[in-house]
């Protein structure tokens, strides 16, 4: 298991941005589905970008303001911390200066594993 | 972009054959090439994609080699984080393979990037869900997920070519 938060629980939300290229149509469930892309960690990095849902919560704010401003194109997704943790990632704070909420989940992402982590995600801002 | 095929003026070029070629300007839609819409010279462009015409006339070549072109038009950055560039052979690549497995009728792909520089074809109907992985440093990957079968597989494209073209009834436009 890779670098892992124990204080962040499974029932978290992690909340992903979505570029809309990576939004893709689904003609099995006529609807429009994330692309396994979407779950790579960033260049040269071994994290994937996300946000705390709580973090966001705790300070009043609420989940759409990291799809404001230079992300107003991008949807939000969330999945949980217990659902990437149970294929081999970990969960772990990463604050930005400018965004405290900010955490990374840390581990390979083969094609495999990013197909997986694809099954399940809520959509919190739709694809615009 | 343009495209040619083997009808109207010859010009010396590379490409995915070797035959005599004319150039088109989209918009050009499927099973209307016609020799009276050859140009006369070849375009100067780097939008330039070559191929059969019988390749043009699918329907699958013209929407892919057009999203792939976009997507090769992105700045580097395009993920909000340091994502390289998608270079153009990359993007010919991927349609030259994609050109020696799919059929004519074969639905096109949704074509996504990749953070590494790559594009992925990946089609979501007839029960499947089938992507296919084109990466600058590694070699393309298949992986198909039969939900009628509730099967799984994965593996090199070039190694799987007939057991994805297995598939490729099932992914035919309606």
């Amino acid at each position: 298991m890779p670098n892992d938060d124990p204080s962040i629980p499974a029932e978290a939300r992690l909340l992903r941005r979505v570029i809309p290229d990576w939004i893709v149509p689904d003609e099995n469930t006529k609807t429009k589905r994330v692309s396994s892309q979407a779950f790579c960690n960033s260049t040269g990095e071994n994290g994937m970008s996300v946000f705390l849902e709580d973090a966001l919560f705790a300070e009043g704010r609420d989940v759409a303001s990291v799809v404001t401003g230079d992300y107003a194109s991008h949807s939000l997704i969330a999945v949980t911390a217990g659902w990437v943790r149970s294929w081999q990632q970990g969960v772990i704070r990463d604050p930005l200066p400018e965004e405290s909420s900010h955490a990374q989940v840390i581990g390979e992402k083969n094609s495999n594993i990013r197909r997986k982590l694809a099954r399940q995600y809520e959509w919190v801002v739709g694809p615009r | 972009m343009s495209a040619n095929a083997i009808a109207g003026p010859s010009f010396r070029r590379r490409g995915l054959s070797d035959r005599d070629c004319a150039y088109f300007v989209p918009p050009t839609h499927v099973g209307d090439l016609s020799r009276k819409d050859a140009l006369s010279s070849p375009p100067v462009s780097n939008e330039l994609i070559e191929a059969d015409a019988a390749l043009i006339c699918s329907t699958w070549f013209l929407p892919t080699a057009r999203s792939m072109l976009r997507l090769a038009r992105l700045p580097a950055g395009w993920d909000s984080r340091g994502a390289p560039r998608i270079e153009r052979t990359v993007v010919e690549n991927a349609l030259l393979l994609l050109a020696g497995i799919l059929e004519v009728q074969t639905a096109p792909p949704a074509i996504v990037p990749t953070v590494s520089g790559g594009v992925q074809a990946e089609w979501h109907m007839g029960g499947l869900n089938v992507e296919i992985e084109f990466n600058p440093s590694a070699e393309a990957l298949v992986s198909v997920d039969d939900l009628q079968g509730r099967s799984e597989w994965e593996g090199a494209l070039r190694s799987n070519i007939e057991r994805l073209q297995s598939y490729l009834p099932r992914l035919e436009s309606a």
